[in-house]
């Protein structure tokens, strides 16, 4: 079995947050029906969340209520272990739905970094973070979208090419639209910001995993498929 | 005043025949015309105008009890009445739906409308809610909804992140880092873009630490407020969707309601239901649009509240203007709420609602049996209470007496508008009336249909038409003129009155069925004489275990009756008794014994509890003419015993009053008596003989015991003269008359009586004599009452004669 082989066994998506998880599995799983493939569920334990809990300053406002309380790496390590778990009913539930095969990894780090690590699994890598609101997720704002706005951005390589065609495979699966938005393949990410300022609005962005710095322009405000 | 002897009578006095010919019948091939008169009853004239008057009487409270005895024709009655009234006047008939009452739903809506309306109003709305099932989704998939949408989550999105984005920004401004842990967010400070470790911060000068630990709690408040708007934004939201929702259904259904408006706009009760309709869709849209399992708009579970519940569909099958509850339970008549087993809980709503015979029969007539009716729990009560009120108001029995708590549904109450015809039996509406205040209320008109009807030409032609037209409907073989003579001299029979005709015609009717399956067997075309006298027979000898066992035991003298000889205060009464529908009479043994005394006639009957009051009546009369007759200027100075002989239940009746009588006379006179004779009917204080009841059964019982014995023609019945004209004897009996072979002896008073069963004359109560029975009477009264007031007594009495039946025959 080549690296190539091994890449397109599986869409992995690879998440920190449970909150993120409906959607951007939901995507996944459609791909990896679409592709024949299994769904790979990676979640992401964050170090940064870890360490801010080892300060002795560190208070945190939790979800349920509107009061500080401290913060212990015990109380964060519970939440991971939470997170993890309320993912795979996630996993199961929808990977049932699409009649695909799935796995669930653990791992510790940051969204980045692992993605950059299970690069030479997948050519088809789904990133999701937490959404940036704080309030719980309504029913509307956790299921996909019924007609999805798909963002594509081409930086006319090769990868470019590739993400989108996936985009577009996404968007008959799906129903939904494909917006391309055409990025200099040279120029950093920041000098292109302007350009690509209507990627937030989309609820997913498809980028070639030649650019994935291209994917905080949008604040990680949705789902970002990374196209090998 | 001269007192009349004793008659003979003659056989043609002994039953009167109706002469087929007056029957004028009908042709009997089966293209004869129904007469029109096949459901109709004979006679009634008074109950029939009651009846009429009561059907037409518009005003409340003027409702009808039809009395009269069983199969009398009293539904027949009423429902040719109703048929005269609608055919000439017609009736209003309304269909009632019941509907869901969206801001009550446990007080559904009643809605009049006319007849047929309903099912075209339960069409409707169904075919509204079809179509509302397909423009709701296909309005929610528009485009132009999808980017409303769009545009509203963006803007909320956009403004929900804006403040959170702002207290990152600021917190990086101040050297830390907002953090989404799996707890919860927090601010920890940073150092390039990692997060500061626990070492790196404890290595930091004092002061820093100090203006960091600042820095976080002012971004903590800042956090709070910008959290807490976002929940504002959040309820902002949603109701921009909800009312985004809205107006798309609203564009949806506006039209379709519209529509449907136009086609009720003669019903204000009907548009503000589609109004209610329109609200409540566009409240709740989704009921009408797809699943998350993408499955087709709406569900019949959401849906089922847009029904329309059709419980009387005047258009349809309950268009009849007269209803017959058969079984007039509580919930039968007012109606009832069914509900159903729903994941193990019992529910319902306004789609269970069914309705009752009052609503069935609302506009129009409803009859009930009163006995069913009076006989259902609360049925009675409930009947009342609507009539009363005026509506129909549905309620569970249960929650009436507080045997469930849980929430019923009320529905809203109907308007009655009903005339209720109440059959039944007299006793029962003199009860009602007597007992029951609300009855007169209610009932003001009471039809009483006779028990019997004076037997006249036209009333035997019309029974005869009304028989053969039953026959016919009936489906039976065509009954010839001499049948229907036959079954009309059985209904004279019945009524226990050659003059008049029981009015059960339907006993009648029952006779020509099983004279019909006679004929059949013996492959006649035709219902015959013959085959009605076999039907009655048959009837009899059905019911006749009872006299031909109390027969047996006669002829077997277990049970003591002479027919021959004669006998000292010793007479055969005679007794009447009913099984089933049929009469039979059975001969008693009556004795007398008399002795000095003070002046009583000891009932033993009386005393020992077998004797009714009637009976004690009775004998009372007797020791009243006893002294009136005989001691007018001494003490009545005798004491007489009276006894039915091997009675074992009550006696009660007058009816052997003048056999008592007799038998008390004879044994004061020491005169035999007949035992070849029986004797009924009643007597008042002067001696003269009153008619009495059952006599023809009685004439019958007395003759089968002789005629089983052999008649001599000295067998006999001594008979009231005022019951001649009742007689309608078996035809046996009478050819035995004509035959001489056994007699009827009409008597008026009771000198007639003694001296037909005693041989001697009567006599005269003043002359002491031996040779009349009140000479010999009055003469032994008069030696009781000299030893009474303690005179000698110069006549020494001869001793005593016993007169004992002759043996052949069975006397004792």
């Amino acid at each position: 079995v080549n690296r190539s082989d091994t890449a397109r066994r599986q869409v992995i998506a690879v998440l920190d947050d449970a909150a993120a998880g409906t959607p951007a599995l939901e995507l996944a799983s459609v791909l990896a029906r679409e592709r024949r493939r299994e769904l790979g569920v990676v979640y992401v334990e964050s170090t940064r969340s870890l360490v801010a809990a080892a300060l002795p300053m560190t208070r945190v406002l939790t979800h349920a209520g509107s009061t500080w309380v401290d913060l212990r790496p015990a109380d964060v390590e519970q939440g991971f272990r939470a997170h993890a778990e309320r993912l795979r009913e996630l996993a199961a539930r929808v990977a049932l739905q699409h009649a695909v095969q799935w796995s669930l990894r653990v791992v510790r780090g940051s969204l980045t970094a692992t993605a950059a690590e299970l690069e030479a699994e997948s050519d088809l890598l789904l990133l999701a973070a937490a959404p940036p609101s704080a309030a719980p997720a309504t029913r509307a704002a956790t299921r996909p979208p019924h007609r999805p706005a798909i963002a594509v951005v081409s930086d006319r390589s090769e990868a470019g090419e590739r993400a989108a065609e996936v985009a577009a495979e996404l968007a008959r699966a799906l129903g939904g639209q494909v917006q391309t938005f055409r990025v200099d393949a040279a120029g950093p990410a920041s000098a292109q910001s302007a350009g690509l300022a209507g990627l937030a609005r989309s609820d997913v962005i498809v980028l070639p995993r030649t650019r994935p710095d291209l994917a905080a322009l949008a604040g990680w405000r949705c789902p970002v498929l990374l196209v090998g | 005043m001269r007192r009349m002897a004793a008659r003979l009578l003659q056989a043609h006095e002994l039953v009167t025949r109706c002469d087929p010919a007056t029957l004028a019948p009908e042709p009997a091939g089966a293209d004869a015309a129904p007469p029109d008169t096949a459901t109709d009853i004979v006679g009634q004239a008074r109950a029939r105008a009651a009846v009429d008057f009561g059907i037409a009487m518009p005003r409340e409270g003027y409702h009808l009890f039809i009395m009269g005895p069983a199969g009398s024709g009293k539904r027949s009655l009423a429902r040719r009445a109703i048929d005269a009234r609608v055919a000439g006047h017609g009736v209003h008939r309304y269909d009632w739906v019941y509907v869901n009452n969206f801001d009550r739903p446990h007080q559904p809506v009643a809605i009049r409308l006319g007849a047929g309306q309903g099912a075209r109003l339960q069409t409707d709305m169904r075919a509204l809610v079809d179509e509302l099932r397909t423009t709701i989704p296909a309005a929610f998939e528009s485009e132009e909804y999808a980017t409303e949408l769009e545009r509203l989550n963006t803007d909320f999105k956009d403004r929900a992140e804006r403040g959170l984005i702002e207290v990152g920004e600021a917190a990086q401004r101040q050297g830390l880092a907002m953090i989404r842990t799996p707890v919860g967010f927090t601010f920890a400070p940073q150092k390039g873009t990692e997060v500061m470790s626990p070492q790196e911060f404890e290595a930091l000068p004092e002061a820093e630490r100090k203006r960091l630990e600042q820095a976080v709690n002012g971004l903590q408040e800042q956090l709070v407020h910008a959290l807490r708007a976002t929940m504002r934004l959040r309820k902002e939201h949603a109701d921009r969707l909800r009312a985004l929702n809205r107006a798309t259904t609203k564009l949806a259904v506006e039209h379709a309601v519209d529509e449907m408006k136009t086609r009720y706009a003669e019903s204000p009760v009907v548009c503000a239901h589609l109004d209610a309709v329109r609200a409540a869709v566009i409240d709740d849209a989704d009921a009408f649009r797809p699943h998350d399992d993408g499955e087709g708009g709406g569900h019949d579970g959401a849906l089922a509240r847009f029904e329309v519940n059709l419980v009387v569909d005047a258009g349809g099958i309950d268009g009849a203007p007269i209803v017959e509850a058969d079984l007039p339970t509580y919930q039968n008549l007012i109606g009832r709420v069914d509900h159903i087993a729903h994941f193990g809980m019992l529910v319902t709503d306004f789609r269970h609602i069914k309705a009752g015979a009052l609503h069935r029969a609302n506009g129009g007539y409803l009859l009930v049996d009163a006995l069913k009716l009076l006989t259902q729990p609360f049925a009675w009560s409930a009947l009342k209470r609507a009539l009363l009120r005026r509506e129909i108001r549905i309620e569970a029995m249960a929650e009436m007496f507080g045997m469930v708590s849980t929430v019923q549904l009320e529905p809203q109450p109907i308007p009655l508008d009903v005339k209720v015809v109440l059959v039944g039996e007299r006793e029962l509406c003199l009860l009602l009336q007597a007992h029951d205040p609300e009855f007169e209320k209610l009932f003001r008109v009471v039809a009483d249909l006779d028990d019997d009807l004076p037997r006249v030409a036209a009333t035997q032609r019309a029974l005869a038409q009304t028989l053969a037209g039953q026959a016919r409907s009936c489906g039976l073989l065509p009954p010839g003129a001499p049948a229907l003579a036959r079954l009309i001299d059985h209904g004279a029979r019945r009524s226990g009155d050659a003059t008049r005709i029981h009015a059960g015609v339907r006993h009648l009717l029952d006779v020509l069925h099983e004279a019909d399956h006679l004929a059949r067997a013996a492959q006649r075309a035709q219902i015959g004489a013959d085959d009605v006298a076999a039907a009655i027979a048959q009837r009899r000898e059905r019911a006749g275990r009872v006299d031909e066992r109390v027969r047996e035991a006669m002829l077997r003298e277990r049970l003591a009756i002479a027919t021959a000889g004669s006998c000292v205060g010793q007479v055969n009464g005679l007794a009447a008794y009913q099984v089933g529908d049929e009469g039979f009479g059975l001969p008693t043994r009556i004795t007398a014994t008399t002795r000095l005394g003070d002046g009583q006639v000891v009932d033993i009957q009386r005393e020992t509890r077998l004797g009714g009051p009637v009976h004690a009546k009775g004998v009372l009369i007797l020791s009243s003419f006893l002294a009136a007759r005989f001691s007018r200027f001494d003490p009545h100075s005798i004491v007489g015993s009276l006894v039915f002989e091997q009675t074992y239940g009550l006696v009660e009746g007058d009816s052997a009053s003048l056999a008592e009588l007799v038998a008390l006379l004879a044994s004061i006179g020491d005169i035999p008596v007949r035992q070849s004779l029986a004797v009924t009917g009643s007597v008042d204080q002067f001696g003269h003989v009153q008619a009495v009841g059952g006599v023809n059964e009685k004439v019958e019982g007395f003759f089968d015991l002789c005629a089983a014995r052999g008649l001599d023609g000295s067998h006999g019945v001594v008979v009231p003269a005022s019951n001649v004209s009742q007689l309608m004897l078996r035809d046996d009996i009478v050819q035995s008359v004509a035959d001489r072979r056994f007699a009827l002896h009409a008597v008026t008073d009771v000198d007639d009586a003694v001296e037909v069963l005693t041989g001697l004359p009567a006599g005269d109560a003043a002359m002491r004599s031996a040779d009349t029975v009140n000479g010999r009477i009055a003469k032994r009264l008069h030696e009781y009452a000299s030893l009474r007031r303690g005179e000698p007594r110069f006549v020494r009495r001869k001793p005593l004669r016993i007169h004992r039946a002759t043996p052949e025959r069975g006397g004792q």
